[in-house]
């Protein structure tokens, strides 16, 4: 994976009391509060998850002890106790006001406890004159002023304009912590490496080119559905050769309907928070691409490929957006994701389909018939080992 | 004809659809993600999880082999612990002397931290395990509860833990045991021995005891619980001890002793090296009645206690000494008995802090606490 080297360079963070920890040294003496960074093109999200027991200690009496603390008038309550222990500034020290946009609860494991209650709040600084992204100290000290030997590891999340666009595992940048020695809290400094939207864009081409081609499922289904477009469904079984023109109206309109399908579900997975199991959708590709090469072999739904391309391209879409799923990327940055990844994922489309074109030429000999079973066949058996493994797991 | 395919295709699209949308957690996904500090739930391969029941070993040949007394014994017994050991053993073992090793301990298990140095006890012989034992007992003393037996009976924690919860990593054979520097008559070496609520630090300088800090003990469960044939409470004493001396104290001394903050865990724990506030809170011993002042005095025997004698005199003459500006200050109950109390003795020297926690594998409280000296931690050296 490239992107494993974009991570490496994006995490050269500094910052007056910036620890580096390598992963190994991550230990929880409890649960600890963990706060993820995203910086968009103006603003930044906080991604702030607390185990729910260390924040009631540190709320005052009336709302320690309240059974929901979602709920009104505890809900207020609590976004005002982290509008007073959370404050972006700017280097030259200008408040940049912060809007806690949501909270909910959440249950995490740990090695150490096991289960517990963790509520996950979302902090966003806006776009603000004055206020670079990239540069900013963070004044922090929920759950800390009152649980001092609480602390909260930070952790670089996405950060389009380096190029860390992909849902994974974020990388550890430092610890707030309570410093004994001065008696306070101190704030957790944060300067990214620069960056631009034009890395980001290229990043995100790159990861949809890169998931589509190195994605079997996506090319397996789409080549089955195309290699049909050439032939017609004669009383349940597949002609040869049927002309160019009508081999081109149907290639044209299964890639579209393809396209268009998984466009949809990847901008509503990408912005609407649909976030399914990886499993199921993983399974329902495999399923998909067992219909389409059993289709291929016998006519199912001679005529109609392309609502099949458009409604399993939704599938498709889910298991795009799943790469992109999560993290704070504000909504024009996500744009940006969104844009590029569907364009790489198109550009590899592209070539895919170009390969494809002289299998449809062969479409006019005889033999076609058995070189299709044959690798439709293939493909159905691969289909069907991919189903129950993917299940299984 | 055509139809019925069609609706196959629309039943086969329908269905992986809904199973999709079925199995959605409820609540849609998680803003943050998913877990970002995700432990690696693996363990070095010198992790047995074997049981070694130190109350089971035989000492007598290692006493045998080395009949001196104090350091000689000590060094002794260092060199027959490497003799005939395998070279591969012993290249883990026997380190060269660094600090930096030295602060790798941790009250977790090894399958949270990962860093720490030494051999295991589970890789040990029999002949092997009864010189580890015998330097236990050299270096940390004899007395019933305290030093070597405290140490025996918090390896015996691990081992009902094993036998009671589903978590590797919990057993007596999964300690550890390194010479951080060579043992002898000259020179500077540490005696590192620790593991899942334990760490023991003795450095020796120049054939003398220069530091026995930092020095954590921890035990779940808490109450008393029978393992490898005996019952066993190592740190009961410490709390009653703790816990009498806060008790003893007048409401408005308890007032004045009483922290602001709440205390979930301890503050100078492992890694928090130097985090040692810089003004004192709570109660000044100095201005404590005789009594109390006794009180407080018996509980840091309870760790200074964890030293060979004359060792462990010399440090009690001077934590004596500095008593009078040694602050007493606790969180929660006085009793210590209850989640999230905590306590705390800050002197000149001393550090000493106690924390009751919520049982993690076993229902109930489990304390830590680690015994530090400002200047002497790790030998005075950084």
């Amino acid at each position: 994976m490239g992107n494993r080297h974009a991570r490496r360079r994006t995490c050269a963070l500094a910052g007056a009391l910036l620890v580096v920890f390598s992963a190994r040294l991550l230990a929880h003496p409890m649960p600890n509060t963990e706060i993820a960074i995203s910086p968009g093109a103006g603003s930044v999200v906080f991604d702030i998850a607390i185990p729910e027991p260390e924040l009631r200690l540190a709320l005052p009496p009336d709302l320690r002890s309240a059974a929901d603390l979602l709920v009104e008038p505890q809900r207020s309550a609590l976004a005002r106790y982290f509008d007073a222990h959370v404050a972006v500034r700017t280097p030259a020290g200008a408040n940049v006001p912060q809007v806690v946009e949501s909270m909910t609860r959440w249950e995490a494991h740990d090695a150490d406890v096991g289960a517990y209650q963790e509520l996950r709040v979302r902090i966003v600084a806006p776009a603000a004159d004055g206020f670079d992204p990239r540069h900013f100290s963070l004044h922090y000290d929920a759950v800390i002023h009152q649980v001092p030997n609480h602390f909260a590891l930070v952790y670089l999340d996405r950060d389009f304009h380096t190029g860390r666009i992909e849902a994974d595992l974020p990388v550890e940048v430092g610890v707030i912590r309570y410093d004994f020695r001065q008696d306070s809290t101190p704030p957790f400094d944060v300067t990214l490496a620069p960056g631009s939207a034009w890395r980001g864009l290229v990043a995100a081409v790159a990861l949809g080119f890169h998931h589509v081609a190195g994605g079997l499922a996506h090319l397996l289904f789409l080549a089955s559905l195309l290699i049909v477009s050439p032939l017609r469904a004669i009383e349940r079984r597949w002609s040869l050769f049927q002309g160019w023109r009508y081999t081109a109206r149907r290639f044209l309109t299964i890639s579209l309907a393809f396209t268009a399908g998984h466009s949809v579900s990847l901008l509503v997975g990408a912005f609407a928070w649909v976030h399914l199991p990886s499993v199921a959708v993983e399974v329902a590709i495999a399923l998909s691409v067992l219909l389409a090469a059993i289709h291929a072999i016998r006519p199912l739904f001679a005529g109609n490929e392309w609502k099949i391309a458009a409604g399993f391209g939704l599938v498709h879409g889910l298991a795009f957006s799943e790469t992109l799923s999560g993290g704070g990327l504000d909504a024009m940055t996500r744009a940006g994701v969104v844009l590029g990844f569907n364009l790489g994922v198109e550009g590899a489309q592209l070539v895919a389909m170009a390969c494809a074109v002289p299998l449809l030429y062969a479409s006019r000999w005889r033999g076609f018939h058995a070189l299709r079973i044959t690798a439709m066949g293939c493909v159905v058996g691969l289909a069907l080992v991919w189903i129950a493994q993917r299940a299984a797991s | 004809m055509i139809k019925r395919y069609r609706i196959v295709a629309i039943l086969s699209l329908l269905g992986s659809a809904s199973l999709a949308l079925a199995q959605q957690p409820p609540g849609g996904g998680p803003p943050g993600g998913g877990n970002p500090g995700g432990f690696v739930l693996k363990l070095a391969p010198y992790y047995t999880n074997k049981s070694t029941p130190l109350g089971a070993v035989d000492t007598g040949a290692a006493d045998r082999a080395c009949k001196t007394q104090g350091y000689a014994k000590l060094q002794c017994l260092a060199d027959l612990l490497k003799k005939g050991m395998a070279p591969a053993l012993v290249a883990r073992l026997q380190l060269p002397y660094s600090v930096e090793d030295g602060k790798k301990w941790s009250n977790f298990p090894p399958l949270v931290y990962h860093d720490r140095v030494g051999v295991t006890l589970g890789e040990l012989s029999a002949p092997q395990l009864g010189v580890a034992k015998a330097i236990l007992k050299e270096a940390t003393g004899i007395a019933a509860d305290e030093g070597y037996d405290e140490i025996e009976q918090i390896l015996n924690a691990d081992d009902f833990l094993k036998a009671n919860s589903t978590q590797i990593g919990f057993a007596s054979g999964n300690f550890q045991m390194a010479f951080l520097g060579t043992p002898a008559a000259k020179g500077t070496w540490q005696l590192y021995f620790g593991g899942h609520h334990i760490a023991l630090s003795m450095t020796y300088k120049d054939g003398a005891l220069a530091s026995a800090t930092p020095s954590f003990r921890g035990v779940e469960p808490f109450t008393t619980y029978n393992a490898n044939g005996r019952d066993n409470a190592p740190l009961a004493q410490e709390q009653a001890a703790f816990a009498a001396a806060l008790t003893a104290l007048s409401p408005a001394e308890q007032s004045k002793a009483r922290l602001p903050q709440t205390y979930t865990d301890l503050i100078a724990g492992a890694q928090q090296d130097d985090n040692f506030p810089a003004t004192k809170a709570g109660v000044r011993a100095g201005d404590l009645s005789p009594d109390k002042r006794a009180l407080l005095i018996a509980a840091i025997e309870k760790y200074v206690g964890d030293v060979r004698r004359p060792d462990a005199d010399t440090l009690m003459a001077k934590y004596r000494g500095e008593l009078a500006d040694t602050w007493l200050s606790y969180s929660g109950t006085p009793s210590l008995a209850a989640e999230n109390d905590y306590l705390r003795i800050d002197g000149p020297s001393l550090w000493l802090e106690f924390s009751m926690q919520p049982g993690r594998i076993v229902p109930g409280v489990h304390p830590h606490s680690v015994w530090r000296d400002r200047g002497a931690d790790y030998g005075g050296n950084r």
